[in-house]
């Protein structure tokens, strides 16, 4: 029932052979008008296919690429029913000339087929933003470029149903709806141009849908074509003569089969998936309104967002502020007419200085951060730069500092600003280093970073509120404060120094305690061995004492005898055991001392 | 009649486009200048949709006018007593005459190097009159520093009138040393801490010594007087032997006499020695 593009050279043969030549010039006539068209559309297609390449270059778009290929096909149609013409009229005995046409019309087809699977297979391979547009032009003139085109298509459209209708050419009228939906593709690459312009992107659908379209087209040429040149019967032919009885008879019914799927795919694809010409034709009037209002829904519906629970939506219409919009769903003018801003409100932003907090880390931490690995390891990174601080009494502090904020103008943040957070990171750097060079370095460490923190939020807020940022300061934290790592060991040392100067005096202690009582000890042991001495010095006097008096009270009594018992034992005693020289009375006696010889007469007796 | 709808449509685009064309939209924190053919027309810091005659008449060209932050590189000053400063600040700036802007530095590059120049020069001549504990005291009177922040801001919107920009605040974020002269600072900084150890160890051992010292002194003084208790003592018991002595040989000299005679001899006749 669908109007055939490519009459069969049969219809045509038939149809000249039941003309009586009395039609001849009529006919003759018809063919040259035919081929005058034909000529007239074939240059029409070329000029289309030359402006659109044009315009497919100068706007780097892919969507208008393939619209110059779907004009490209629309010219090999125009071509192929040029030659049917020309053959049908000059060739008309000659069998190879009508194969001929056949032959050309599924080298089309397939020629199309497969620049429309790369159409295809390239909006699913390539990322989105290969598709944007990149003009070299301004964008209005690449428009104005392709609204000829769209009149151009649609002119020829009606051109070629008037001189089909005219002469009565089946086949030209089939070209003349071809045309119509060239000039449908048109537009809706026109389409994509006008949103493109305003910032509304369908690059890729559009592209998808004109290669299904030139797809639809070159698989339908191909299957007419293959109808054109009974391919099946001569398969079949071929293959009875090149094998056997049983296996031809199993081909014979599989070949059944396939007809019946064809015939059954041809009549249903014919009415779904290649959509009929005739009823594009009849409501095309409809289609194009639809097509429009579809398109200006879409665009009108860009407009809705929804605004997340820590969020605020800066809605704006023609540039100016419309409402500062609580977390829903709202409604916005479409993009160049009005936007949203959205912002984050509710978060609590947190600013750092000295050092970056890493978010993805995976890596292991230290045990502990000590001052040589805060901020320096783990999932910190360290800046020395921003750290390292001169405080008042010109010493250096390594300061890692921590300030919480959170918005509270949004329209002042993004609207009157531009990058608040740079500008609020350099403002607390700034009321930092001011607030630490008026603190010395010990009192930085220890006291003094209770009022270091109160004076750096209030300066701060002060300052955030005079330019004016939209934001509050809702707390100032100084994390690790420390001198820097290269003195860091001195600073150690001192500890360890007053540790030192316990440990001295607990020994000198412990000396005190152990001389002390040793020497107590010792003067103890004098006093007893002079106690001791005394008793026995009187004891043994007084025991003398005793013994001689004692003895004396008898002296006087046996006062002669006991003299004379004491004088022989006392000589008794003195003379035992001694060498006795016995020496006649008479003979001299010389002792020889020692004296002697200092001329010391020796002693006579 | 179908002639007629296409005509129709075709009208309203064109209509449309060129609503489009002769209309422009200034978004708040934007300032549009519309120039015709070179020469400024108008400019608009309204927001809003404003009227304007299409393309090749009028040109629109925006500009961001909100508050924009310049951090030049840091760079080394000196002061007046003669110390190197490494000083980095920030110009937090605004465009407010686009005119002035587009005539004078034409673009954001040209303006920060501008204004770089700008507060290098004046940064550099009102920190040679200045000494370092004006802007570096733990005496808050003494220090000076919001002053010449303030000074330099003045400064900087004077000059940046001219280019069309008003400067809203500028400060000195950051005062470093070189780095010569930080590596100083750390050998101070060490020898302080030294100097802080070794005080320490010092008072220790000065306790150390001082308790030993007494520890004995009190040592001695307890013998000491333990040697005198007991040299009297020895004394007295002499002298009681010796008055026990003289009190028993008193009462008979004889007998005392002879028996002294008696043992001296004895004693002397132990020795060996011959008689003859």
């Amino acid at each position: 029932m669908a109007f055939e593009s490519i009459p069969s050279g049969k219809e045509t043969e038939i149809e000249n052979k039941s003309i009586n030549n009395q039609k001849e010039s009529a006919s003759s006539n018809r063919y040259f008008t035919l081929l005058k068209a034909s000529g007239i559309a074939l240059t029409a297609d070329l000029s289309l296919i030359i402006l659109k390449s044009l315009l497919a270059c100068l706007t780097g778009s892919t969507v208008l690429w393939a619209d110059a290929w779907h004009s490209g096909g629309d010219f090999a149609v125009t071509f192929t029913v040029l030659t049917s013409i020309i053959v049908s009229e000059r060739y008309k005995s000659n069998i190879w000339a009508r194969n001929a046409e056949g032959i050309v019309a599924l080298l089309i087809s397939l020629v199309l087929a497969v620049g429309s699977i790369g159409l295809i297979a390239s909006v699913f391979k390539n990322s989105a933003d290969e598709f944007l547009l990149r003009p070299a032009i301004p964008l209005i003139i690449a428009i104005a470029g392709c609204s000829v085109a769209c009149g151009i298509s649609f002119i020829m459209f009606r051109f070629k149903r008037k001189v089909g209708l005219a002469r009565d050419s089946i086949a030209f009228i089939a070209e003349s709806v071809h045309t119509l939906s060239d000039f449908f593709t048109s537009l809706g690459v026109w389409m994509t141009l006008i949103l493109g312009y305003f910032g509304v992107h369908i690059e890729r659908l559009m592209t998808l849908v004109v290669g299904l379209i030139i797809l639809r087209i070159g698989l339908k040429i191909s299957f007419l074509s293959l109808d054109f040149f009974d391919v099946k019967v001569r398969l079949v032919r071929l293959i009875n003569r090149l094998l056997s009885e049983s296996i031809v008879k199993q081909i014979k019914s599989l070949n059944k089969a396939l007809k019946a799927f064809y015939s059954r795919i041809k009549g249903r694809t014919s009415k779904l998936v290649f959509i009929r010409e005739d009823t594009i034709l009849k409501h095309r009037q409809k289609i194009i309104f639809f097509d429009l209002l579809l398109i200006v829904f879409l665009y009108w519906g860009t407009g809705y967002y929804s605004v997340l629970p820590y969020q605020t939506g800066v809605e704006l219409a023609f540039g100016k502020v419309v409402s500062e919009n609580p977390p829903g769903f709202h409604y916005h003018l479409p993009k160049p007419f009005g936007k949203v801003i959205l912002v984050d409100t509710e978060v609590l932003a947190r600013l750092e200085s000295g050092y970056r907090t890493l978010p993805d880390f995976q890596g292991a931490e230290p045990d502990a951060y000590l001052w040589e690995f805060t901020h320096n390891q783990g999932k910190y990174v360290k800046l020395n730069d921003e750290a390292i601080t001169i405080t008042g009494d010109e010493n250096l502090v390594d300061v890692n500092a921590l300030c919480y904020y959170r918005i509270v103008d949004p329209v002042q943040y993004t609207l009157n600003v531009q990058n608040s957070h740079e500008i609020l990171r350099n403002l607390f750097c700034y009321e930092l280093h001011l607030v630490i060079a008026r603190y010395s370095l010990d009192s930085l460490l220890t006291t003094g970073r209770e009022s270091v923190q109160t004076d750096l939020k209030r300066n701060l807020q002060a300052l955030v509120e005079e330019i004016p940022l939209g934001v509050e300061v809702r707390k100032v934290c100084l994390e690790e404060t420390h001198p820097p790592l290269e003195v860091v060991p001195q600073y150690r040392q001192v500890a360890s120094a007053r540790e030192h100067k316990s440990e001295i005096i607990h020994r000198a202690n412990a000396y005190f305690n152990e001389q002390i009582p040793k020497s107590r000890g010792t003067a103890g042991a004098e006093l007893s061995a002079a106690a001791a001495f005394s008793s026995e010095r009187i004891s043994a006097a007084n025991g003398a004492a005793q013994s001689f008096l004692l003895k004396q009270k008898f002296f006087l009594k046996y006062q002669n005898v006991q003299s004379d018992r004491l004088w022989w034992e006392t000589v008794e005693k003195t003379l035992k055991n001694k060498k006795i020289y016995i020496l006649p009375k008479g003979a001299k006696r010389r002792i020889f001392t020692k004296n002697t010889y200092s001329g010391e007469k020796a002693r006579e007796k | 009649m179908r002639n007629k709808l296409i005509y129709f449509y075709a009208v309203i685009i064109i209509l449309l486009f060129f609503c489009v064309l002769c209309t422009t939209q200034v978004t708040i924190g934007w300032i549009s200048v519309i120039t015709s053919f070179g020469r400024p027309v108008k400019v608009i810091s309204e927001p809003g949709l404003h009227l304007k005659w299409p393309y090749p008449l009028h040109k629109v060209e925006k500009i961001d006018s909100r508050l924009a932050l310049l951090q030049p590189k840091p760079s080394e000053f000196l002061t007046s007593d003669k110390k190197n400063l490494i000083l980095e600040n920030c110009i937090c700036y605004r465009i407010s005459d686009p005119i002035a802007y587009l005539k004078t530095v034409r673009n954001k590059t040209g303006l920060e190097l501008r204004l770089s120049d700008l507060l290098a020069s004046h940064t550099g001549l009102l920190l040679g009159v200045r000494e370092l504990s004006e802007l570096i005291n733990v005496d808050s009177s003494k220090m000076k520093f919001g002053e010449l922040n303030d000074e330099l801001t003045n400064l900087m919107r004077e000059d940046s009138k001219d280019l069309g920009v008003k400067v809203e605040k500028v400060f000195i974020k950051r005062i470093m040393l070189p780095y010569q002269n930080l590596l100083a600072v750390y050998d101070r900084m060490r020898a302080e801490r030294d100097r802080i150890a070794k005080k320490y160890l010092a008072e220790g051992e000065e306790q150390a010594i001082e308790i030993r010292a007494e520890a004995d002194k009190i040592s001695r003084t307890i013998i000491a007087e333990a040697e005198m208790k007991a040299a009297v003592i020895k004394g007295e018991a002499e002298a009681e032997a010796m008055k026990v002595y003289g009190q028993a040989y008193q009462q008979n000299r004889e007998f005392y006499r002879r028996r002294a005679l008696t043992i001296s001899v004895n004693r002397l006749m132990m020795q060996p020695s011959r008689i003859v």
